[in-house]
């Protein structure tokens, strides 16, 4: 119960940081500190619309599932040095909670029965088409390095030196996965400007809050998950491991917004070809590199 | 009692923090640039965000006055805008301020006194135009499940039909059929409707056509509530009040141009004449903008817009800010104005993923660039100094490849998927103050709902 | 007893489900019904506590499905269920093999003469499942992956109606090639 409560409290705690790092640099005001509790507060006030012969169904089951799943891929990150759920297969599972987030998001676009949610729901779904293969690869790279998918044993693997040193393309490729299934800075293409927020335009009240609050808390799990797989997780000198989960897993947060909002959306179909030609050969050479260094013994 | 009254204290203050800065939908009317202008950065400056759609928008704010058909488009977005809400007009020449926080004062009043509220959206749809005549012999939708999916021949059918309707209406809509894609297969197909009011679109504009997936075929262009016919490919004539006005035309000599003056549009606030960079007219009561203030302003604007539309809302955000500087200090000698203009712009000409990104869509980044250059040609101008990094930059108002009828313009986005559409439609100097069409920017959307129902006009 | 429970329930919520993608009357209701079904399974997987075969079942699924589902509503008619359809195809004979196939795999089930566990179950039945799936026919796995991954791409070609010649040209020297929409990258 209380693993749980805590999971529920990081992982609103991450996505709070991230959405109110992300306002402040998006806007150049650093006032944004509680911009993100007065938006949920506002939301949470606001009526909730509904749009004409909707699916209200699918569409309802989208908006719910986004945060359920956010908080689900938080589970099997070891926050205390121990996680909620510990499995046998933990990386696996962050990857599910991830691609059932393809059928939450567009059943989020498809549900209001409007053109630019649905355009939304496609582009996501054309999206992950692209990031989804080099994401599968750079969690699985760590996971070879470690020999488990145990994140425990991922992070226990890391004692001596983090994967982030051999497996900087992995590193790179998940934080732009996560980006991606999080459709956010340069991959927001689903909630585009373009077409009026995607599949956000049809929003309003408590749904929007479940969406916005879902991406923001799947963003800050993420970060938190590539603190876990690349930078060591809890290991660090001094302090209790939980504080360096913690302090890594900011420091992505920061890079990532940093990093994302210094470019524009990159529209699906360059980004499908950047995906296939180069980040997927990519991936799977880093995979490779450190399939050979597992075989000569380096991780021990 | 007296715990009572304390929590509706706090309920009342939480509900005052919680709408702090609402968020607000801003719907030009033809004629109003500078007062939007004025708005977004009284907006900026009390940092109440803007609205991407109406779903997310407490405020409606309505700029001059709109024409009986945008008008119509707007009750159709206010009805999409969830309680607590207000709707409130602002002319110009009226005190931006005050009337802000007037529409805040009501909106908070109304959040603290919730009724209920119940829109139907479907109210404002032209439900039952008469499609009846169409309606014949579309039993083959019914079941489905008799194999005859993949016959051609029932696209060709749907196709004959009328384009915007490609079977039944179901609660007003009309339903998708199929029809042959641009790659030949055989897809569904929707008659869509772009415009009249979306963010960072010049309001006013409806681009129609049939969508398959998100790309849009058979695309027909023009302009609400101007009421003349207009012909693209026309060899416009400069004094045909009702010709091509709304697109400006790049060489600053054609026909096509503004309608600012052709119209005989007389604009309050006097700034109708944005649509030629060279000669700006009619300042009226902002006469202590100089024209070249009023040219920047305009780049910086539709610098600002396209940046929002290419999906960089930080570069967007910054130009706005420069944009603010510039309308406030009344000139870009201001030092200030002048160094931060400079950063944005160059950052945004120098940016290799917008280049990546956004090229290969027709000449949109030349043109893109080319305002980028103006602006820097602008502000070095001002202050004494020549030369740029952009010194390819030609005449003002000389936009690469632009398009100069609308039979150009439909005949760029024919065939283009939405996102594409959005940013050649954000590359063009599209004059919205002309004719008695509609104003520019971050305005409502009147997202795919409406836009399914308003099938035909 | 609470396993029996879960099982029991996620059972008839699969068979359940699987039967809703036969009633709803729109193409995503049915995709997604069917991918609820497949996510029950999945759990009875997770309940039986394999947990990768579990996730991966759920993780493949909800890809083919969301994938699926545009497809579906992209050609077929009627995708939002705004008019009454039907999934039902040749109703009898469908009906004929589901209750044969049904009666013969419970004929099997209750009778074969299922061997005794031995052992204990491993700690990481994960790594034990690879071991039993992999381990010995690594080599044959990943002939057959490749193999497999060839015929993909090769029907894709196959398919495809615009070959090089429609991009480069006739002498394979047009450049860029014409395509509808361009890639990402130069070419």
């Amino acid at each position: 119960m209380g693993e749980a409560a805590l999971v529920l409290l990081v992982g609103l705690g991450l996505g709070a940081v991230f959405a109110a790092t992300d306002h402040a640099v998006l806007t150049a005001d650093a006032h944004g500190i509680g911009v993100p509790i007065r938006r949920a507060t506002r939301l949470l006030l606001t009526q909730r619309r509904t749009t004409l012969a909707p699916d209200r169904l699918l569409w309802r089951i989208g908006c719910v599932a986004v945060p359920l799943l956010a908080f689900g891929s938080l589970a099997v990150v070891p926050i205390t040095g121990s996680s909620l759920l510990s499995t046998t297969a933990d990386l696996v599972w962050f990857n599910t909670m991830e691609v059932l987030l393809w059928g939450a998001v567009w059943l989020a676009g498809w549900g209001p029965n409007a053109v630019h949610a649905l355009t939304g729901g496609y582009r996501f779904l054309a999206q992950g088409l692209a990031y989804e293969l080099p994401l599968m690869f750079a969690i699985i790279t760590a996971g070879l390095g470690a020999g488990s998918l145990n994140a425990e044993s991922v992070v226990a693997a890391q004692d001596g030196m983090w994967f982030v040193v051999t497996m900087p393309v992995a590193f790179a490729a998940f934080l732009l996965g996560a980006a991606g299934f999080a459709f956010w800075g340069p991959l927001s293409a689903p909630a585009g400007a373009d077409i009026a927020g995607g599949v956000m335009s049809e929003l309003s009240g408590v749904d929007r809050l479940s969406v916005e609050a879902g991406r923001a808390v799947f963003l800050g799990s993420a970060a938190a998950m590539a603190a876990t797989l690349f930078l060591g997780g809890g290991h660090g000198p001094w302090l209790p491991g939980t504080a360096w989960l913690l302090i890594k897993t900011l420091l992505v947060i920061g890079a990532m917004i940093l990093a994302g909002r210094r470019m524009p959306v990159v529209r699906p179909e360059r980004f499908m070809d950047v995906a296939w030609i180069v980040l997927i050969p990519a991936t799977l050479v880093q995979a490779l590199a450190v399939a050979l260094l597992v075989i000569s013994g380096y991780y021990g | 009692m007296e715990l009572r009254g304390r929590l509706d204290h706090l309920a009342r203050r939480v509900v005052g923090w919680a709408f702090a800065r609402p968020t607000v939908l801003v719907a030009d009317s033809p004629g109003t640039t500078v007062l939007r202008w004025q708005l977004e950065a009284e907006l900026d400056r009390r940092r109440w965000p803007i609205a991407r759609s109406p779903a997310d928008a407490d405020l409606l704010l309505v700029l001059g006055e709109p024409g009986p058909n945008l008008q119509a488009a707007l009750d159709v977005v206010w009805s999409q805008v969830p309680a607590p809400r207000q709707r409130w007009d602002i002319q110009p020449g009226a005190d931006i301020s005050t009337a802000l926080d007037r529409s805040h004062a009501a909106l908070l009043d109304m959040a603290r006194q919730p009724e209920p509220r119940t829109d139907d959206p479907g109210e404002f749809l032209p439900q039952n135009r008469s499609h009846d005549e169409h309606h014949h012999d579309d039993d083959h939708d019914d079941g489905g499940n008799d194999g005859d999916h993949d016959d051609g021949g029932d696209g060709h059918h749907h196709d004959q039909q009328g384009h915007e309707h490609g079977g039944h209406d179901a609660a007003g809509l009309p339903m998708a059929g199929t029809a042959p894609d641009r790659d030949g297969l055989e897809l569904d197909s929707l008659h869509v409707r772009l415009g009249p009011v979306l963010p960072s679109w010049p309001t006013g504009l409806v681009i129609e056509g049939r969508m398959q997936g998100d790309v849009l075929t058979g695309v027909h262009a023009s302009w609400i509530d101007r009421p003349a016919p207009r012909r693209p490919g026309d060899p416009g004539d400069p004094d045909d009040p009702g010709g091509l006005s709304g697109l400006r035309d790049a060489g600053g000599a054609s026909g096509l141009r503004d309608a600012g003056g052709a119209s005989g549009l007389s604009d309050p606030a006097g700034v109708s004449g944005l649509s030629d960079p060279g000669g700006v007219s009619g300042l009226g009561a902002w006469s202590d903008l100089s024209a070249e203030d009023v040219t920047l302003l305009d780049w910086l604007d539709r610098l600002a817009r396209f940046l929002d539309v290419a999906g960089w809302p930080a570069a967007a955000t910054r130009t706005r800010r420069v944009r603010h500087d510039v309308l406030r200090g009344g000139t870009v000698n201001d030092a200030r104005a002048d160094g931060s203009a400079r950063r944005t712009v160059r950052r945004i000409r120098r940016s290799a993923t917008l280049r990546w990104s956004v090229g290969g869509i027709d000449a949109v980044l030349d043109r893109v660039h080319q305002w980028c250059d103006h602006v820097l040609d602008g502000v070095a101008n001002s202050r004494g100094t020549t030369g740029s990094e952009g010194d390819a930059a030609g005449p003002p108002g000389g936009a690469a490849g632009s398009p100069r009828t609308w039979t150009d313009v439909e005949a760029l986005v024919d065939g283009q998927d939405l996102a594409a559409i959005r940013l050649i439609v954000a590359s063009l100097e599209i004059d919205t103050d002309g004719g008695s069409g509609a104003s520019t920017q971050p305005t409502p959307s009147t997202a795919g709902q409406t836009q399914m129902g308003g099938a035909d006009e | 007893m609470l396993t029996d429970v879960t099982l029991a329930v996620l059972g008839v919520l699969a068979v359940a489900a699987g039967g809703a993608v036969f009633t709803v009357d729109s193409m995503a209701r049915a995709t997604y019904a069917l991918l609820a079904s497949f996510l029950a399974v999945a759990g009875i997987v997770l309940t039986l506590d394999l947990t990768y075969l579990a996730v991966v079942t759920a993780l493949m699924m909800t890809m083919e499905m969301a994938i699926m589902g545009v497809f579906m509503v992209m050609f077929m008619m009627n995708p939002g269920g705004l008019m009454p359809m039907t999934m039902m195809h040749n109703t009898r004979g469908a009906a004929a093999v589901g209750v044969a196939v049904f009666a013969l795999l419970t004929t099997g089930i209750w009778t074969i003469d299922w061997p005794d566990a031995r052992g204990r179950p491993s700690r990481d039945s994960t790594h034990q499942l690879a071991e039993a799936l992999m381990g010995s026919h690594m080599l044959v796995m990943v002939v057959v992956a490749a193999a497999l991954f060839a015929t993909i791409i090769a029907g894709t070609v196959l398919a495809t109606h615009r070959g090089r010649y429609d991009r480069f040209g006739p002498n394979l020297d047009a450049r860029p090639p014409r395509d509808p929409i361009p890639g990402g990258l130069p070419r």
